[in-house]
C-alpha cells in the first residue's frame, strides 16, 4: 500500500466511523449474517444505517472496501435500501475477486438501490418466525473500469428463506447479479448461494434491554462468469468459490456490531487468477 | 344471565352487591385504555424489542412501554383520558413485522347496550363488547345489573382474533359508578 493509499484509507475509515457515531447512526446488516442472506426487514417507518468495512486478501495482495447502507421500512414487510461505496484502499488488485460486499449490500464500486419484500411470514410461537424474503436491486457503477473491464449497470435478484428464534437461526438463499454491457465489454454475471446457521448462547437470552449476542457459521458459494473485453471472453476471469467461516453479532438497544471471516474451502478459478486467501468484514449498525 | 335477557329490575346476589359497594369506593379513573399487556409472537431479538418499544412510545397518552422478549409480552401503561385504541397498538406491532396475539387489558368507560349486547365505550367510536369470564361471576352480575350509562373500570382478556369491536372477556370489575344500590 502506498502512503497516499494508506492516508486515503485512514481518512475514509475515520470519516465513516465518525459519521456513524456523530449521526447517532448505525442495524446490523439484516439480522446477523455478515456475508450471507437473511430474511428480516425493518419495521414500518424505521431507519437503519449499516457501515461496513471489508478486507479481501488474495495471493496478489489485500484490498479494503467500505460501504454505507441506509435502510427504510416502507411497511412492516417491505424495506428500501440505498448502498453506496465509501472508499477503497490497499493494493490495487488487477484481478479483484468478483463478489458483493455481503449479500445484502452492493458489490465493489456500485451504488445500489434495493427493495426487500418479506413475502411470507409466520410466527408460530413466542420469539419464533418462519419467513421468506425477495430481494430486488439495481446498481450503477462509480468507476469506468473494474479489473480492466468497462463496467455497466447491473440488476440483482435474490431470494432467502429461514427461521428466527430466541436460540437458533438459519437462512438459505441465493441470488444473481447480472451486468449489462458497456460497449463491447461486460462483467461476467455473479451467481451465489448462502447458508447461515446461528446460535444465541443461553447467557445472552436474558431479556431486553440486556446485550444480545449471536454466533454464526456462514457458507457462501459464488460462481462468476467470464468477463467480456472488446467482445471476447477473458480467459483469466470467472470461476467458482466456496467459502466458510464464523461470524459474530452483538446487539445492545439500537446499536449493533458484527464481524466475520470467510476462508475458501474450494476454488476453481478460470485461467491465471490469484487465489483468495480470506475475506473479513466488520459492520457497525444503528437503528434510528 | 346475559345482557340480552337482563330483567328490567335486576336482582343482585349478595356477592355482586358487596362487589358493587367495594368498587364504588375505589378511586375514580377517566375513560380510556389504562393498561394493556399484549402477547406478541415473532420477536426474537433486542432490535425487535427496541422497534416495538419505540413505535408504541410514540402514541400520545402512553406513559410506559415494557417489552419482555422471553415471554413475548408488551405491557403499556396509559394516561387516564387517553384516546389510544387496542386496534392502533396491534397495528403498530404488525407494522413492526410481528404478530399480535391475545391480550389482557384494563379499560374504563361507559356501559352501553348495542344490539342487545353489553359494551364498554371507552372513547367516541371505540368500544369493547363484553362477555362473562365464567359462569356465576359476581363481576359480570354486577355489570349486567348496572344501568346503561354507568361508568365501569374493567380488566379482561381480548382474543387474538380481534374483531370489531373487540370482545373483552371480563375478569375483574375494578370500579363501577352510577350503579343501583345493592339490595
Amino acid at each position: 500500500m502506498t502512503p497516499w493509499q494508506t492516508c486515503t484509507w485512514a481518512i475514509h475509515s475515520a470519516a465513516l466511523v465518525a459519521a456513524a457515531v456523530l449521526s447517532g447512526a448505525a442495524h446490523a446488516e439484516g439480522h446477523g449474517p455478515v456475508f450471507g442472506l437473511a430474511t428480516p426487514t425493518l419495521g414500518k417507518g424505521q431507519w437503519s444505517s449499516d457501515t461496513a468495512v471489508m478486507q479481501i486478501t488474495t495471493a496478489e495482495g489485500t484490498r479494503y472496501m467500505a460501504r454505507e447502507t441506509i435502510g427504510y421500512g416502507v411497511t412492516g414487510d417491505v424495506q428500501a435500501n440505498l448502498s453506496v461505496p465509501l472508499g477503497r484502499g490497499g493494493d490495487a488488485l488487477t484481478r479483484a475477486p468478483r463478489t458483493r460486499l455481503g449479500a445484502m449490500m452492493g458489490s465493489f464500486g456500485d451504488i445500489e438501490a434495493s427493495l426487500f419484500w418479506r413475502a411470507h411470514r409466520v410466527a408460530p410461537a413466542v420469539g419464533t418466525r418462519y419467513e421468506t424474503t425477495l430481494i430486488l436491486g439495481a446498481a450503477t457503477p462509480t468507476e469506468q473500469r473494474r479489473a480492466g473491464v468497462k463496467v455497466g449497470p447491473s440488476v440483482h435478484l435474490g431470494l432467502v428463506t429461514g427461521y428466527a428464534s430466541r436460540s437458533v437461526y438459519w437462512w438459505l438463499g441465493g441470488g444473481l447479479q447480472r451486468y449489462f454491457a458497456d460497449g463491447a465489454d461486460r462483467l461476467g454475471d455473479l451467481g451465489y448461494v448462502s447458508a447461515v446457521l446461528g446460535y444465541r448462547p443461553p447467557f445472552f437470552r436474558r431479556d431486553y434491554p440486556n446485550p444480545d449476542w449471536r454466533i454464526f457459521i456462514e457458507a457462501l458459494g459464488e460462481r462468476a462468469q467470464r468477463d467480456q473485453i472488446s467482445g471476447s471472453e477473458n480467459p483469466d476471469s470467472g470461476g467458482e468459490k466456496l467459502l466458510v467461516g464464523p461470524s459474530l453479532l452483538g446487539l445492545y438497544g439500537k446499536w449493533g456490531i458484527s464481524g466475520g471471516v470467510l476462508f475458501p474451502v474450494r476454488q476453481r478459478l478460470n485461467g491465471a487468477q490469484p487465489e483468495e486467501r480470506f475475506r473479513a468484514k466488520f459492520v457497525l449498525t444503528y437503528w434510528f | 344471565m346475559n345482557w340480552t335477557s337482563r330483567p328490567s329490575k335486576p336482582r343482585l346476589t349478595s356477592a355482586a352487591g358487596a362487589l358493587i359497594a367495594a368498587v364504588l369506593s375505589a378511586p375514580a379513573t377517566a375513560d380510556g385504555l389504562l393498561e394493556v399487556e399484549q402477547t406478541v409472537f415473532g420477536m426474537d431479538c433486542a432490535p425487535c424489542a427496541y422497534s416495538v418499544e419505540k413505535s408504541l412510545n410514540r402514541l400520545q397518552g402512553v406513559v410506559t412501554v415494557n417489552v419482555r422478549l422471553n415471554e413475548g409480552k408488551v405491557r403499556l401503561i396509559l394516561a387516564p383520558g387517553n384516546r389510544v385504541t387496542l386496534q392502533e397498538i396491534r397495528r403498530r406491532i404488525l407494522d413492526g413485522g410481528f404478530t399480535p396475539m391475545d391480550g389482557y387489558v384494563r379499560a374504563a368507560g361507559k356501559l352501553v347496550s348495542r344490539d342487545g349486547k353489553l359494551e364498554l365505550a371507552i372513547a367516541p367510536g371505540t368500544t369493547f363488547r363484553l362477555q362473562p369470564g365464567g359462569p356465576g361471576s359476581a363481576h359480570w352480575q354486577a355489570l349486567i345489573a348496572a344501568p346503561a350509562g354507568a361508568t365501569a373500570d374493567i380488566t379482561g382478556r381480548v382474543a387474538e382474533t380481534g374483531g370489531d369491536p373487540f370482545v373483552l372477556t371480563v375478569d375483574k370489575l375494578m370500579r363501577l359508578s352510577g350503579a343501583p344500590s345493592a339490595g
